[in-house]
């Protein structure tokens, strides 16, 4: 009703004014509407970081696992503070990651698509222009899907993975903030591949 | 107050009608913008419901192949078998999967039915995740939490899905219906818009039709044909039409600017067939004159001709008569009375053949004659005269030498006697005649005669060929009566010729008289 009488009261006052600024109005009112709007899933950026903290404890899980040598300086390195981050720059910090990821004797062949990237793509295709943290959700959880399979594969089975998946809930978290865990994350990963290669451990590789 | 002439006259009626018709095209773009806004209605419709529901309902599938026995329920299985810790993962991964699927679900927007569906699921996988926690940490498989229990008894999953399924279902049905109705109400609105709109336009259509045939085109026949129907001659006091004053437009105005010029026209006929008149009975009047001076002339002449050889043939019998030898005073006087009366003769005569050119009596015997032999003839008849003594006249006519003309030799001789005659009187001591004659363009002779004279002023050159006429000499001691030139043009044009002459002043004068050769020597005809 209230969109009616506004209308009504548009057509009233072009009616008083000149014909050309409804035609104007007209024209614009049948332009295409913008190809590239993005399907949000409902996820937040404080679901993301959510995820990117259970990544980080798995990641020092695993130190712990294999009595790497740098263990207490990776549980104890610092959380950085990013300020403007994009989700945008978030998926580009995670795909670093996961490209460091495979460094790891480990195989992610056949694994990188995606957690559910091919059956959500009917409703993430609109949103490849526009990065969402939907998006940058997805391809965080395969992340922590993959980092968690590596922790268990080496614990054969032994370590317990279900607090993995409990997560945390997290309020008003910023695209900068969860940057900062793929970060702190990154770093991590960082030095459990140097203290693996300095201490020249055996990590097993999983058969794919 | 504006009468509905000046109303319904053609400009106001065609600025009216422009004006309709650009009223009726707005409404029609209006009409279409409208509808073009309701299908965009139709669209969003589309885009925000059925669309929705299209991908809830693909999502639903989603939801159910990763929960059951395709997804986690799947892995489970496999590792009560296994005990492989990656089948308990990817049951984990399925649990992070429902959990985006479901968070995917509630963003496309949902009813509160789906709402306490989606709760109702999101309980139910909270209880699994418990449970796969539990089995990781050595928990029991048995209990009323056991994750086989969850397994066996999930009607509260089956019943969530059912719901959600339903939900959907009338969801969708509610859209096609919806949909339904409002492509019924457009393409209802199209044709009544379309029904509406041509109706306008064929009334208005008509009406202009009406328009131009009773107010344009048969006024514009009526004016035609009154047109037609005006005597050229505008005798009689007539008008176009014009309607009365409340009822004229722009061909009423134009009807009465004919109307104007008509009675314009009429004074001006008026006044100039007066003018003709008095010119007809002017003319009448002078030839009427001109038949009785030319009678006057011809009767005067025989009369004077008839006396006049019995004056001159009784002094030529006194002068050579034996009996009666003369003194030398009476000679003195017979030969004034011979010459005298050899002058008047030869211009009695002049005047007669002028009075017969003038009435059309003159006849002429046409021959084929050697144009030199005429030439020859007529400059010999000249110094047979005497004048070679004081004149001296050269001949070059070896052009011509054997071109013949049909001509009346009598009529040849005296044009020329005209044009030489006059080369001499007017003349200049020490005299010279120059004749030569050319053929121009190989059908026709022209005959020169040239002299070097006075020559004849330009502003009286109009005047050579006027009887009577002696351009200033009347009052001088050179004879002549000013029929001579008269004569020769007339004679010339009568025996199919042309005179004409060049002349400055001081600088003498070139007459010249031109004929058709003739091809056939032999012809001969009287005219």
């Amino acid at each position: 009703m209230r969109a009616t009488s506004k209308l009504n009261g548009f057509f009233c006052q072009i009616g008083r004014k000149n014909n050309l600024f409804a035609i104007a109005f007209f024209l614009l009112a049948f332009l295409p509407s913008s190809p590239s709007q993005a399907i949000e899933l409902g996820l937040t950026p404080s679901d993301v970081y959510g995820l990117w903290t259970n990544v980080n404890s798995a990641l020092i899980s695993f130190s712990k696992q294999q009595n790497i040598d740098k263990q207490q300086r990776i549980t104890a390195l610092p959380l950085k503070t990013f300020n403007n981050k994009k989700p945008k720059d978030v998926l580009a910090r995670v795909a670093k990651f996961r490209t460091k990821l495979i460094e790891l004797p480990f195989s992610t062949k056949g694994r990188t698509e995606g957690l559910l990237t091919k059956e959500l793509s009917f409703l993430l295709r609109d949103s490849q222009a526009l990065v969402t943290p939907s998006l940058v959700f997805l391809h965080s959880g395969q992340v922590l899907v993959e980092t968690v399979t590596v922790l268990s594969h080496n614990s054969h089975g032994k370590s317990p993975i279900g607090s993995f998946f409990i997560f945390e809930k997290f309020r008003e978290k910023t695209p900068s903030n969860v940057y900062g865990q793929v970060d702190l994350a990154h770093r991590r990963l960082e030095l459990i591949l140097e203290s693996i290669k300095a201490q020249k451990l055996e990590i097993t590789r999983l058969q794919e | 107050m504006i009468g509905f002439g000046k109303f319904w006259g053609i400009s106001a009626a065609s600025k009216f009608f422009v004006t309709v018709l650009i009223l009726v095209t707005a409404i029609s773009i209006s009409a279409a913008i409208l509808q073009g806004t309701q299908t965009k209605t139709l669209q969003n419709l589309w885009q925000t419901h059925e669309r929705g529901a299209a991908k809830k309902t693909i999502l639903l599938g989603l939801i159910r192949g990763t929960m059951g026995y395709n997804g986690m329920i799947h892995s489970l299985h496999s590792y009560f078998l296994s005990n492989n810790p990656i089948d308990l993962i990817e049951a984990h991964k399925a649990l992070l999967e429902l959990k985006v699927i479901i968070s995917g679900y509630r963003s496309l927007g949902v009813t509160e039915d789906e709402e306490n569906a989606l709760f109702q699921l999101e309980v139910i996988l909270g209880q699994y995740r418990k449970v796969i926690a539990n089995i990781e940490y050595g928990g029991s498989l048995s209990g009323p939490d056991s994750l086989k229990q969850i397994i066996v008894n999930d009607q509260p999953a089956f019943k969530a899905l059912n719901l959600l399924n339903t939900n959907l279902v009338n969801t969708r049905q509610s859209n096609v219906l919806k949909i339904t109705q409002k492509i019924e109400g457009l393409s209802y609105s199209i044709i009544v818009s379309a029904i509406a709109i041509s109706s306008v336009l064929i009334i208005t259509l008509i009406g202009f039709s009406w328009f131009v045939r009773n107010r344009v085109t048969t006024p514009i026949d009526k004016l035609v044909k009154s047109f037609d129907s005006i005597d050229p001659a505008l005798e009689n006091d007539q008008k176009l039409p014009v309607r009365s004053e409340e009822w004229r437009d722009e061909l009423d105005t134009l009807a009465q600017a004919g109307n104007k010029y008509l009675e314009a026209a009429s004074t001006h006929l008026a006044e100039r067939r007066k003018v003709e008149e008095y010119l007809v009975e002017a003319k009448e009047h002078a030839e009427a004159a001109n038949k009785a001076k030319t009678n006057f002339l011809s009767s005067m002449s025989h009369e004077l001709r008839t006396p006049m050889n019995a004056v001159l043939g009784f002094a030529q019998m006194m002068e050579i008569d034996p009996d009666t030898p003369l003194t030398t005073s009476q000679k003195n006087c017979i030969h004034h009375i011979m010459e005298s009366g050899g002058h008047l003769m030869a211009l009695i005569d002049k005047i007669l053949i002028f009075s017969e050119v003038e009435d059309g009596t003159i006849s002429f015997r046409l021959q084929a004659k050697n144009i030199n032999d005429l030439i020859n003839k007529s400059v010999e008849q000249l110094r047979s005269d005497g004048i070679e003594k004081t004149v001296e006249i050269t001949n070059d006519i070896s052009e011509t030498e054997n071109c013949s003309i049909n001509i009346d030799e009598v009529g040849f001789n005296t044009i020329f006697q005209a044009l030489l005659s006059n080369a001499t009187l007017y003349n200049k001591a020490p005299i010279k005649i120059e004749v030569f004659s050319k053929i121009l363009k190989g059908d026709t002779v022209r005959i020169f005669v040239k002299d070097n004279g006075l020559g004849i002023p330009a502003e009286k050159q109009s005047l050579v060929f006027a009887p009577f006429r002696r351009l200033g000499m009347e009052n001088s001691s050179i004879p002549g009566t000013g029929v001579g030139l008269a004569i020769a043009k007339k004679l010339t044009k009568l025996l199919n010729g042309k005179i004409g002459f060049e002349s400055n002043k001081d600088e003498g004068t070139t007459f010249w008289v031109e004929f058709p050769l003739l091809k056939d020597k032999d012809s001969q005809r009287l005219v």
